[in-house]
């Protein structure tokens, strides 16, 4: 497996090779960004790299490598980063014409973490404006292609980086999910992404768009090394008060491969009107593959599902209309040029031309219903019923370990395809939102295919029970090959070689 | 409840939006449609039920000690400024000059 191109490689391979001495952080850092130079004019996964300061990271970690010492877990690991998530030595944008300029002043802890593992941050990958988005069509700046198909989206709104780990740009990348925007993607395009538990990883310094569902998790292409990546991001941290102080397990020794006796729920009200038949078929195969190794499957039921997505839209727009609130061209972002009556004027102006479409309905609606008159009948109707969802997870959880559903009700769609209907295009998330409102850990993994274009297989666990996520996930992928398949893109795509 | 193109006026200068008249028109259209969507909540007994705010609502927040620790230096906190003045963010004149001099 050494001699396999670097860009093959996945996380654990790469870093316990390069710890050994036996491939170099600078080889493996350069077989990927030629990748993204070959391949992110068709993909556009990326909005910006940092290739100088890339190599120079490698370097280091190379010359502590030939010191006799140990770089860390993720030792030249390659990392792509969702671009809300604020990084010294590129603009962080959201993909919002607002912040093209900004240059944060600071790294997110989760940076600082990858940075201490010895991770080397590659660029920043593309995403709906504010993660606001399923498809990362709502992009300010350009749409992100799924390697599986050109004319369909990655989903989103972490598409950039899913698509950049299916496209092997990088073996690893960081998303963020509020209401299904790391496992959505990370089903379009085929590769295991993990929204942990509200609270297991530090938000510190990802721009915030609905605080009580905000999530930051990894993407890569196996369930192992999304393990060996949340062990790294996973843990408290004194600057973000809802970094809970669980202890963080060892991920890893938990991926036995046995789910011997394991009782993993099968909720009905996921199977509903509206999950294309395929997609249930893929999912249903998938639950019998964890059977057939000795899992006990059990039919439940999640009554309030139907009102996950309603519920969602209430709570992720009030709270996105107040975090936005602070986009006001005054301090740094995009301010308003030409004649402005006073600093109100100012302010109107300047969010209302630098913002795009789908953020500026999402802060009306959110205004709306925190509006007097109307803060009972929606907001407030909304957190109840959010209770209501919590604690039907936390019934069924008294009778099983895991919950197996789809994660989206169909593969990727195509460009435009839901633009016109903001409802149709919120359906893409009917299976992930409910995670959110519980605050609940989940996985998407591939597990079959409609079309040439992959289906996810979403696995939901306890609150911090993200070991039996990933054990669960882990036997699956030892026992089924959908994980292993590589999209075929365009000639011109390079093989990730050696530096020269 | 319809939602009206006063409501969406009303509400976009609450929020500190300025909003074109297409714009607006567009934003009745979409929120009507997604308010009516929301409204199948009126369907669930929600009676004696508490709000949730936060899903780990009920476990302690973590504190940190009250010690001081260094801020953003003044030069990086203004990098980012759109325009500044010194060591401060500049915005127009929120006082009117009177035309009586």
């Amino acid at each position: 497996m050494t001699d396999a191109p670097l860009t093959e490689l996945g996380v654990i391979e790469l870093a316990d090779a390069v710890r050994r001495g036996q491939r170099r952080a600078e080889d493996a850092v350069r077989a990927h960004l030629d990748r993204i130079a070959a391949l992110d004019g068709h993909l556009r996964a990326f909005l910006a790299t940092q290739p100088e300061a890339a190599l120079a990271r490698a370097r280091e970690i190379d010359e502590t490598v030939r010191r006799g010492a140990d770089p860390g877990p993720l030792a030249g690991v390659p990392v792509a980063v969702k671009d809300n998530i604020c990084m010294r030595g590129l603009p962080t944008t959201a993909a919002s014409r607002f912040l093209a300029d900004f240059e944060p002043p600071y790294d997110a802890t989760v940076i600082e973490r990858l940075h201490a593992a010895g991770a080397v941050i590659l660029g920043k990958t593309n995403l709906d404006e504010f993660a606001m988005g399923s498809s990362t069509e709502n992009s300010a700046f350009h749409p992100t292609v799924n390697p599986w198909g050109a004319d369909r989206v990655p989903g989103g709104s972490s598409g950039g980086s899913a698509a950049a780990v299916a496209a092997g740009q990088a073996p690893a990348a960081l998303g963020t999910d509020t209401g299904g925007s790391i496992r959505l993607p990370a089903a379009f395009c085929g590769v295991t992404g993990l929204k942990p538990t509200y609270g297991r990883v530090s938000r510190y310094g990802a721009i915030a768009f609905a605080s009580s569902l905000d999530q930051i998790g990894p993407f890569a292409r196996s369930a192992a090394d999304a393990a060996r990546l949340l062990a790294v991001l996973a843990g408290p941290d004194d600057r973000d008060g809802t970094a809970a102080p669980e202890p963080v397990p060892d991920y890893e020794a938990a991926l036995t491969g046995d789910v011997q006796g394991l009782r993993i729920g099968v909720p009905a009200e996921y199977f509903a009107e509206g999950v294309a038949p395929e997609v249930e078929r893929a999912v249903r195969e998938a639950i019998d593959v964890l059977a057939a190794a000795g899992a006990r499957v059990v039919p439940v039921s999640l009554p309030h599902t139907p009102y996950a997505l309603p519920v969602y839209h209430l709570v992720a727009t009030a709270e996105a209309s107040s975090n936005l609130a602070r986009f006001d061209g005054v301090r740094y972002g995009y301010r308003a040029r030409g004649p402005v009556s006073g600093p109100d004027d100012l302010i109107a102006r300047s969010r209302g031309e630098g913002l795009g479409p789908e953020v500026k309905l999402r802060i009306v609606l959110g205004t709306f219903a925190l509006s007097a008159g109307r803060y009972d009948a929606y907001y407030g109707k909304a957190l109840r019923v959010r209770r209501l969802i919590q604690e039907d997870f936390q019934r069924v959880f008294r009778e099983v370990d895991l919950l197996a559903a789809p994660t989206a009700p169909t593969p990727a769609f195509r460009f435009g395809e839901r633009s016109a209907d903001p409802l149709a295009m919120y359906m893409s998330d009917v299976c992930t939102t409910g995670v959110n409102l519980a605050g609940l850990p989940a996985a998407s993994i591939p597990c079959g295919w409609v079309e040439g274009l992959p289906v996810g297989l979403q696995l939901i666990g306890r609150p911090f029970d993200e070991a039996t996520i990933l054990r669960a996930a882990d036997a699956y992928q030892r026992r089924t090959d959908h994980h292993l398949r590589r999209p075929a893109l365009p000639a011109g795509a390079a093989a990730g070689g050696e530096a020269r | 409840m319809p939602v009206t193109p006063d409501d969406v006026r009303r509400v976009a200068q609450f929020a500190g939006l300025y909003l074109s008249p297409a714009e607006e028109d567009e934003l009745v259209q979409r929120i009507g449609q997604i308010i009516g969507y929301m409204e199948t909540l009126e369907a669930v007994a929600t009676e004696g039920v508490e709000p949730l705010i936060h899903p780990l609502a009920g476990s302690p927040a973590p504190l940190r000690p009250d010690t001081a620790r260094p801020g953003l230096p003044l030069e990086q906190a203004l990098a980012n400024a759109p325009d500044r003045h010194g060591p401060f963010y500049k915005v127009p004149s929120m006082i009117e000059e009177t035309a009586d001099d």
